[in-house]
């Protein structure tokens, strides 16, 4: 069941009012199992076989983290949840990949990719490892963890929620009311505005010209690469905004996931703004472990480049999306050598430096939106060769591409007026208590309804 | 009940404030649901008279509707002198395009004389619906010299086939965009009336019925159909005989859909073969047969241009663009041209 769907409006509102009615009536327990059930229910619309292997991975976390005593228990609780991540998402790329070197076909498996693997294997990951380094209490309560790995907002494409920012809020008296349905009911509007409105309209184009990028002119090829970044960051960012309002609605508080990614003036910046809850999961679950930055100069860049291309293979099997996190992963490192004498910089070069960024971030999208090698290198040849072809002024890139800019820069003033050096991304509520607020409320649900893309075009993250 | 009270003036202002917007987006036209039981239709349902259609939905069209409920820029007088009578769908009706760049726009420019080209294109009629409809149309407009009927394909059903030769009236050709909902509530005059004056309740049943449609996996119909070569010659037989009272001449356009291959190349949804045959048949029975395919391919193998397809949708999906109209207008002009011109 996608957020974008008629049957989300449906399933949701049954739940906001099955929530409402038991936490009126009923105990906080009756109202776990309640959520626990809508969340298995939402999962396994998709496919109900999902919800055993969901529920495989919640026994092998509870059990191996109750005994995390034994090493062999806590290695146990991570190997198992990597293997069954491994055998479902790249079992078939490892065939493919053998079969390429050893010039023999093995042939593939038929395996259906379970929706939201790669989200709630790291948010079992974490709980284990966060168990076993007494970050976060052992969970005795089965439902309550149950709960933390499947809650619905997140289940599917995150953010990834660690345990130790939402076990502890099971634990406290989290309710339904009105001004929680009213923060979260805009930053769901604001989700979907972003997700059915803009960047199902680019993928249109995005799509048509990554299908044959070779019947297009240069311009246009440009066009669609920078569509594809604004698409990308409105088609995640959306997601997750309609995630932390769900939660909110229901709550419970997620974190930030995106924070104006597109304003990063180096590549470092960028993966603080983007997919924070990944970047921050890599950063404490792989770098910081794998020696991070404390084992010399050489290493760090090791382990950057390490962290960045198993970052870039959990996005997808495929060799090119390990290709994109190597090349962001070298861009760290070069980051690294560049920015050892910290200046302040000047206008300027904080404009030229959200430039180059955001060029170079376009370009590593190409990799990572691009069915393989060969279609990459189409696009890029059609644009540096000034390929002939289909011109495409699509309005819908120059639509989204104003409405980044005009945000950017609402978050840029808000941010001097409140006197802060570090630009913070924020979500434009207002008071849904005043005839004004209801009013733009509505207003904006209305041209939601208007505007937005009728097809289907799934969120992107759904695929990882 | 103060709640109860802000949200309902909320609602109605916010409802006020997204009409005005949609006014200058989808302030579509309104299907005539009550017309007059003396006229006789030259097409299946038309518009109410006398509207302004915008559309943005795909492409941007800024279209008059007559006083006839058809999509020309000028109005209709009993015994005026059509020239050239346009038959077909919303290919042929071109909400999409702006008034000045439809093909019975700029056909009825090249030709040259004033209000010679009309227009009664309306949206669902492909070719077997316009044959149903043509026996009618032909007393209604009194065509000087030519009909046009439009056409994206060659190969129907048994079931289509007989039902034209019959004149049998399709039910699911009414059913297009919100005119189903019309349909229901065509007898309610108040409901009918608010929907006039409400462009934005118009655009969220057109949307909703599009999610619906997709929602349920109704896409593109892929069913590939043989060419029945006898009932089509009945057709076309049909056509010649009902054209051939008043002396006019009918002309068939054929415009295949396009896709583009992952190596660049235009692909046209035709069946050769069966559009071969159709034009032999065209040949036997006096029709003239327009295929598109040649200019469309020439079109984008030199300048890249695609027929089909707006800057808001799908690159070459979708209905005709300016240069597909642009296209159709011109190679029909140069058949009637090459054929001595008007008769």
């Amino acid at each position: 069941m996608s957020f974008a769907s008629i049957d989300f409006i449906i399933f949701f509102a049954v739940v906001i009012i099955g929530t409402l009615i038991i936490q009126k009536f009923f105990s906080k327990r009756v109202k776990e199992c309640f959520l626990l059930i809508a969340s298995y229910f939402f999962y396994g619309y998709w496919d109900w076989r999902f919800c055993f292997l969901l529920l495989f991975v919640t026994v092998i976390s509870y059990w191996t983290a109750k005994k995390q005593d034994k090493k062999i228990m806590y290695i146990t609780g991570i190997v198992i949840p990597l293997v069954v991540l491994g055998f479902f998402k790249y079992f078939n790329f490892f065939l493919d990949s053998v079969s390429g070197i050893i010039g023999h076909n093995l042939g593939v498996l038929n395996i259906i990719l379970p929706v939201g693997i790669s989200f709630y294997t790291f948010q079992a990951l974490s709980y284990v490892i966060d168990a076993h380094r007494g970050k976060v209490e052992v969970e005795n309560d089965f439902i309550k963890l149950a709960l933390y790995l499947s809650f619905f907002p997140q289940l599917v494409a995150g953010p990834i929620v660690k345990a130790n920012e939402f076990l502890p809020q099971l634990k406290e008296e989290r309710k339904v009311t009105s001004e929680n349905f009213k923060t979260g009911i805009q930053l769901m509007a604001f989700g979907l505005m972003k997700k059915i409105v803009l960047a199902d309209h680019l993928a249109l184009f995005v799509d048509g010209v990554f299908s044959a990028p070779s019947a297009y002119h240069w311009a246009t090829i440009i066009l669609a690469v920078l569509s594809y970044s604004i698409q990308i960051y409105f088609d995640f960012s959306g997601y997750s905004d309609i995630a932390i309002g769900c939660a909110k609605c229901l709550g419970y508080d997620f974190n930030k996931n995106f924070n104006l990614p597109y304003i990063s003036q180096n590549v470092t910046e960028f993966w603080r703004r983007w997919h924070i809850s990944l970047s921050t999961w890599l950063k404490e679950y792989l770098y910081i472990p794998l020696g991070g930055n404390r084992k010399g100069k050489v290493r760090q860049y090791i382990n950057l480049l390490t962290t960045m291309l198993l970052g870039g293979l959990w996005h997808g099997a495929s060799w090119t999306f390990v290709f994109w996190g190597g090349l962001n992963g070298v861009a760290l490192c070069v980051d690294k050598v560049l920015t050892r004498e910290k200046k302040e910089k000047s206008t300027f070069g904080k404009v030229v430096g959200i430039l180059t960024t955001f060029i170079f971030i376009s370009f590593t999208w190409i990799f990572f939106r691009a069915d393989n090698f060969a279609v990459a290198w189409e696009v890029i040849k059609g644009i540096f060769t000034l390929q002939p072809g289909i011109q495409q002024p699509f309005i819908w890139s120059f639509v989204a591409i104003g409405l980044l800019i005009i945000g950017t820069i609402c978050a840029i003033v808000k941010s001097h007026k409140n006197g802060d050096k570090y630009v913070e991304g924020y979500y434009p509520t207002v008071n849904l208590s005043t005839i004004k607020g209801l009013t733009i409320f509505f207003v904006v649900i209305g041209l939601i309804l208007g505007l937005a893309f009728t097809g289907e075009q799934p969120f992107v993250y759904f695929q990882f | 009940m103060k709640a109860v009270g802000k949200f309902l003036i909320s609602g109605l202002l916010a409802f006020l404030i997204l009409n005005f917007l949609t006014l200058f987006y989808f302030n579509s036209a309104v299907r005539d649901e009550t017309p007059n039981k003396n006229e006789t239709l030259a097409t299946n349902w038309k518009y109410e008279p006398n509207q302004l259609s915008v559309r943005a939905t795909e492409g941007y069209g800024v279209v008059h509707i007559n006083n006839d409920g058809y999509v020309n820029e000028f109005d209709y007088t009993p015994n005026m002198p059509i020239s050239i009578l346009m038959m077909g769908s919303s290919q042929v009706e071109a909400v999409q395009v702006n008034a000045n760049e439809s093909m019975s726009y700029l056909l009825n420019d090249m030709v040259g004389e004033e209000n010679t080209v009309y227009n009664i294109g309306i949206s669902a009629h492909y070719l077997l619906e316009s044959v149903k409809n043509l026996k009618s149309a032909i007393e209604k407009y009194n065509p000087k010299d030519y009909v046009v009927i439009e056409t994206n394909g060659v190969n129907f059903t048994e079931k289509e086939l007989t039902e034209a030769l019959n004149s049998k009236t399709s039910d699911t050709t009414t059913e297009t965009e919100n005119q189903g909902f019309y349909s229901k509530i065509k007898n309610n005059e108040i409901i009918r009336e608010i929907f006039r004056k409400m462009p934005f309740l118009r655009l969220a049943i057109y949307q909703i019925k599009e999610f619906q449609e997709y929602g349920n996996g109704n896409t593109e119909n892929n069913v590939s159909i043989e060419f029945n070569e006898d009932l089509t010659n009945q057709i076309l037989e049909k056509i010649k005989n009902e054209t051939s009272t008043t002396n006019v001449q009918p002309i068939i356009f054929y415009h295949p859909y396009t896709t583009i291959d992952k190596d660049g190349n235009l692909i046209l949804s035709d069946d050769e073969d069966s559009v071969q045959k159709f034009a032999d048949l065209c040949e036997k029975n006096g029709i003239y047969f327009l295929d598109m395919s040649e200019r469309f391919k020439e079109e984008y193998e030199k300048n890249y241009i695609l027929p089909y397809g707006f800057s808001n949708t799908s690159v070459g999906k979708g209905h005709l663009n300016k240069y597909g109209h642009e296209m159709v207008a011109e190679e029909l002009y140069k058949l009637i041209k090459s054929q001595g011109g008007e008769q």
